[in-house]
């Protein structure tokens, strides 16, 4: 049965920011902390105990896999573990983008966020 | 390196799986992170680890509760697929730890709960004792001797009585009341919740009248009047202020012993200025503060050096010898000889939840075979071991905690039950409730039981190998030694059986043997009720036998009725205590009386209305009055006792006196037969009767005002009731009649602690067996299920029909046959706990042991004979071809 990507939602932020980060191709857990601190400019810090649930949660619930593919080991540590996104965990991504631009839409509406103003 | 150490501990916060799965992750990313913050300079790694911490102490119950309620949703899942194995586990624990929560509930409240009073721990008891009594009270001067002269102790002294109440709502009504020292309540460190304790001096002569009122009373009289405090109120024709009322949880430490409450306290009077010659009237209850470091045992040997200095000063007093004083701890005294039988009760539904534990561990075991290849599918997609046990066990705490809730109601049911069976029969039982400690009881229960059920099926199911499970689809090498395990589950629970049917069978051989004694009365279509007349209306002798005689007479009058009389004790309910006397002729030797026996007044007519026989001479009769020559009646023990050998009828005896008038040499009349008067488990003592027209007491202005009457009607005596109640309106409005109940029920009330013990032994008992057969059915039919094949094989090559039969049945023989050994064994070595309980049997009763150990495998073949048909039915073709 196929499930819903909209059954999970709403993401938490950190959540979102996984996606985020692992949307661009495969990623070790330090990496996606690194990514995520440098894309909000240090605003979302993710200590390793949160990264994990996360990771652990899109794991059981097939949103992200772990990859079998790894980097010449002589450039990169064998004990790190990469993730990627699947196609699911795709779809999750983009049904929480959808989600979160209509909010910003109805917010809009009501003059909350000025118009025109970039994202 | 050192700093991973670190964290690795912190993350032991985490739940067992995440770390297994990304704990290495974990510690590698934040490795890195603090290479980094080493780079920012010194305070970066402290940084680092306080975010580290901060993180970890914020998910870790986080994923905690997450796994719980996952596992928890996939155990509810599975057992909706399962509903009939459910129930029957839900029932199964509901009836064991219901009974074990209602057991506890009794045990909290009559041993654990705390004592109404401020560092109860701190209060002992105090009580006389001497030859024949253990533990007995104390009279006035001892009581003002031993509150004087002790050092270790504050003194308090109480004792029961009942009093009559007229004021607020109602008719005149019959309490229970006591008279007390002042100083109890600040020795008992408790205070009225309205208004004041008695201050001191209040219990001298010469003080106006104060009372003290029960929550209960303030309640049902007064309607909880808040300004109750100053009003008069008229407690045995006498006005007495009401000074406080008392908390609804306060108890006097004299009214744990029985059901009903004291409502009314009065301060007793003691005149410390009169001489302390009479000492014989031992009818105060001490209870005593421990001054501040003094010890019990230090208190006690300061009592012992008083007692000693008394008997000293009062020879004459204390002549008989062996006269004691006992200090203990209060907790314990109250308790009295009740503690052996809340263990034994609480030991015996223990066993109740073991059994119940053993039995849903084989369902769960009987199950996992079917589960096994479940669990292997698991293990195979990458479920730890760990995992498969939490699973597991999740399955089965959830499940008894289930059972748990609905035990609660089996407990409520229990407790009603126990309470109406006997009220009275423990100290403090009637405030029994399921109150916070028990619910946490039998929460703590649940858990424990479903892990105690659970454990052995989860250790055993979570060790399937894999691959043979999937292969064969759940039948593989573990099967035997899962069967064994069932095997040892069925034996125990047999065993256990054994020792609780024992145990049952003992009690109940014991309770037919107490109720076939012989009362010595008879108690069909008896009325009987209590009447006590007001000091203040009633002053002598005349007053009070006159009103006894117009009453009888009005109530032998009635229709229906047979005959009537009264007496200052009841049969099996009230007992007097001893009074020596002398008989003429026999000079007292080194000061000492002839003898000294219970004594009791009647009215003409009581003997009769009770089926007490007369042996010789003749009985009270109405000429027995002030005119005439005083009599007195022997039973036959005293008759025995004090005169064997000779003809009694005719003998002259007199009462030793204490502070009233010189007492009257009584002629013997008559010996009447023997009445078990204390109850049925105890021999009749020797009792004298004297007629209440000729009765003066021992000591001045005492009259025999409260009285027993007895009615024999010539139908049902309670409907009576309502008549009798007129008459004695008619007599005096403001007496009332207490305690109005049939004979028949005083003497099921005489026997309720025993009727308790074999009640609840007994249906401990009956569940034991029924959750043994049970077991053992469980057992031997999955035994035949598994067997088929082999069954199927030995019918193939000739074996007939009966030997299969004989095969099954065989079976569950050894396993019952092993378990009935060691059930005897055990009841063997340690039935001597039992003794205490038992009347006129042994703790290792040959007839019982032989008939437990009879009737169980009986039982025991009769549930298996089911399976071991089916075993007989197996076809040969289908069963080889099945497989």
């Amino acid at each position: 049965m196929k499930r819903r990507p909209e059954a999970l939602l709403p993401l938490t932020p950190p959540m979102f920011q996984v996606l985020i980060a692992l949307a661009d191709g495969e990623k070790h857990g330090y990496a996606i902390i690194k990514e995520v601190a440098r894309r909000t400019g240090g605003a979302e810090q993710l200590r390793a105990g949160t990264l994990y649930t996360i990771i652990r949660r899109f794991v059981q619930e097939g949103v992200i896999v772990e990859s079998d593919q790894r980097p010449d080991p002589a450039l990169d540590d064998e004990r790190r573990h990469y993730y990627r996104l699947t196609d699911f965990g795709r779809e999750v991504a983009r049904a929480e983008g959808q989600r979160m631009q209509t909010v910003l839409g109805m917010a809009r509406a009501k003059n909350l966020i000025p118009r025109g103003r970039p994202a | 390196m050192n700093g991973d150490r670190w964290y690795r501990r912190l993350l032991r916060l985490l739940p067992f799986d995440m770390r297994t799965d990304y704990g290495r992750d974990m510690e590698q990313v934040f490795r890195e992170e603090r290479r980094e913050a080493r780079a920012r300079g010194a305070h970066g790694p402290v940084m680092a680890w306080a975010h580290a911490v901060g993180d970890i102490l914020a998910i870790g119950p986080r994923e905690h509760a997450a796994q719980m309620a996952q596992d928890a949703r996939y155990a509810v899942r599975n057992m909706r697929r399962q509903i009939g194995f459910v129930v029957i586990a839900l029932l199964t624990l509901a009836l064991g730890i219901g009974a074990n929560t209602a057991i506890f509930s009794v045990v909290h409240a009559v041993m654990l709960a705390p004592l109404p009073y401020g560092e109860a721990e701190r209060l002992v008891s105090v009580a006389n004792h001497w030859p024949g009594n253990t533990r007995g009270g104390m009279s006035d001067p001892e009581y003002l001797d031993y509150a004087e002269r002790s050092r270790g102790l504050r003194i308090a002294a109480m004792s029961g009585v009942a009093m009559n109440l007229v004021g607020g709502s109602g008719d005149p009504e019959r309490v229970t009341g006591a008279l007390v020292t002042a100083n109890t309540f600040e020795v008992l460190g408790a205070q009225p919740v309205l208004g004041r304790g008695f201050a001191e001096g209040e219990d001298r002569e010469g003080r106006t009248n104060v009372v003290l009122l029960s929550d209960a009373l303030w309640r049902r009289r007064f309607a909880a009047d808040a300004a109750i405090v100053g009003r008069v109120v008229n407690v045995d024709g006498i006005q007495c202020t009401v000074i406080g009322v008392l908390g609804s949880a306060f108890q006097l430490p004299i009214e744990f012993q029985g059901a009903g409450g004291i409502d009314v306290i009065r301060p007793i009077r003691l005149d410390p200025g009169a001489p302390r010659l009479k000492r014989g009237g031992h009818y105060l209850n001490g209870v005593a503060r421990l001054q501040p470091g003094v010890t019990v045992r230090a208190a006690a040997a300061d009592m012992d050096g008083i007692n000693a200095a008394l008997m000293r000063e009062y020879p004459d007093q204390y002549r008989q010898g062996g006269f004691g004083i006992d200090v203990m701890p209060l907790r314990e005294a109250l308790l009295g000889d009740s503690r052996p039988v809340i263990l034994i009760l609480a030991g015996a539904v223990g066993l109740v939840l073991l059994l119940a534990c053993a039995n849903i561990a084989n369902l769960l075991l009987a199950r996992g075979e079917s589960r096994g290849r479940e669990l292997a599918v698991r293990t195979a997609l990458g479920a730890s071991r760990f995992r498969i046990v939490r699973q597991l066990l999740t399955e089965s705490v959830l499940l008894s905690l289930a059972g748990a809730l609905a035990g609660l109601a089996v407990a409520g049911w229990c407790q009603r039950g126990i309470l109406s069976v006997a009220p009275g029969a423990l100290p403090r039982l009637a405030t029994v409730t399921l109150d916070r400690p028990v619910l946490l009881f039998a929460a703590a229960l649940g858990v424990a039981t479903g892990v105690l059920f659970g454990l052995i099926p989860a250790a055993r199911l979570s060790r399937v190998p894999v691959t043979a499970s999937l292969k064969d689809g759940g039948r593989g090498s573990t099967d035997a030694g899962r069967r064994r395990v069932r095997q040892a589950l069925v034996v125990s629970q047999v065993a256990i059986a054994v020792v609780l049917l024992i145990a049952g069978g003992l009690l109940l051989k014991s309770f037919t043997r107490l109720m076939a004694q012989p009362a010595g009365i008879d108690t069909s279509r008896v009325l009987t009720f209590r009447i006590s007349l007001p000091a203040a209306r009633y002053g002598g002798r005349p007053e009070v036998a006159g009103f006894f005689s117009r009453l009888l007479e009005r109530v032998a009058s009635l229709p229906s009725v047979q005959s009537a009389g009264a007496a200052t004790g009841l049969p099996l309910a009230l007992a007097s205590g001893d009074w020596s006397f002398d008989v003429e002729g026999r000079p007292r030797v080194n000061g000492r009386h002839s003898g000294a026996a219970d004594w009791y007044v009647v009215t003409p007519g009581y003997f009769e209305t009770l089926g007490i026989h007369v042996v010789r001479g003749r009985t009270p009769v109405a000429s027995d009055d002030e005119g005439a020559a005083p009599s007195v009646f022997l039973n036959e023990t005293a008759a025995r006792v004090f005169f064997p050998n000779e003809d009694p009828i005719g003998r002259r005896l007199q009462m030793t006196r204490t502070t009233g008038a010189e007492q009257p040499w009584r002629t013997i009349a008559g010996v009447v037969s023997d009445v078990r008067q204390r109850g049925l488990d105890e021999a009749p003592r020797a009792e004298l009767f004297m007629p209440h027209r000729q009765f003066q007491h021992f000591a001045a202005g005492v009259q025999a005002r409260a009285m027993t009457v007895v009615v024999k009607t010539s139908g049902d005596p309670l409907p009576l009731g309502t008549a009798v109640r007129e008459q004695l309106r008619a007599l005096d409005p403001e007496v009332p009649a207490a305690q109005m109940r049939d004979m028949e029920m005083v003497l099921s009330q005489s026997v309720a602690p025993q009727r308790l013990n074999v009640l609840l032994i007994g249906a401990f008992a009956v569940l034991a067996l029924a959750l043994a057969l049970i077991g053992l059915y469980g057992v031997i039919a999955c035994t035949v299920q598994q067997r088929t094949r082999e069954i199927g094989v030995r019918v193939a090559v000739g074996a007939s029909r009966a030997s299969v039969l004989r095969l099954v049945i065989g079976d569950a023989m050894r396993l019952t046959a092993i378990g009935v050994a060691l059930g005897l064994s055990f009841a063997l070595a340690f039935g001597g706990v039992l003794a205490g309980l038992l009347f006129q049997v042994g703790p290792r009763d040959v007839q019982t042991l032989a008939l437990v150990g009879v009737l169980l495998p009986a039982c025991a073949a009769l549930a298996s004979y089911i399976p071991a048909r089916r075993a007989m039915r197996v076809d040969p073709v289908v069963a080889l071809r099945g497989d």
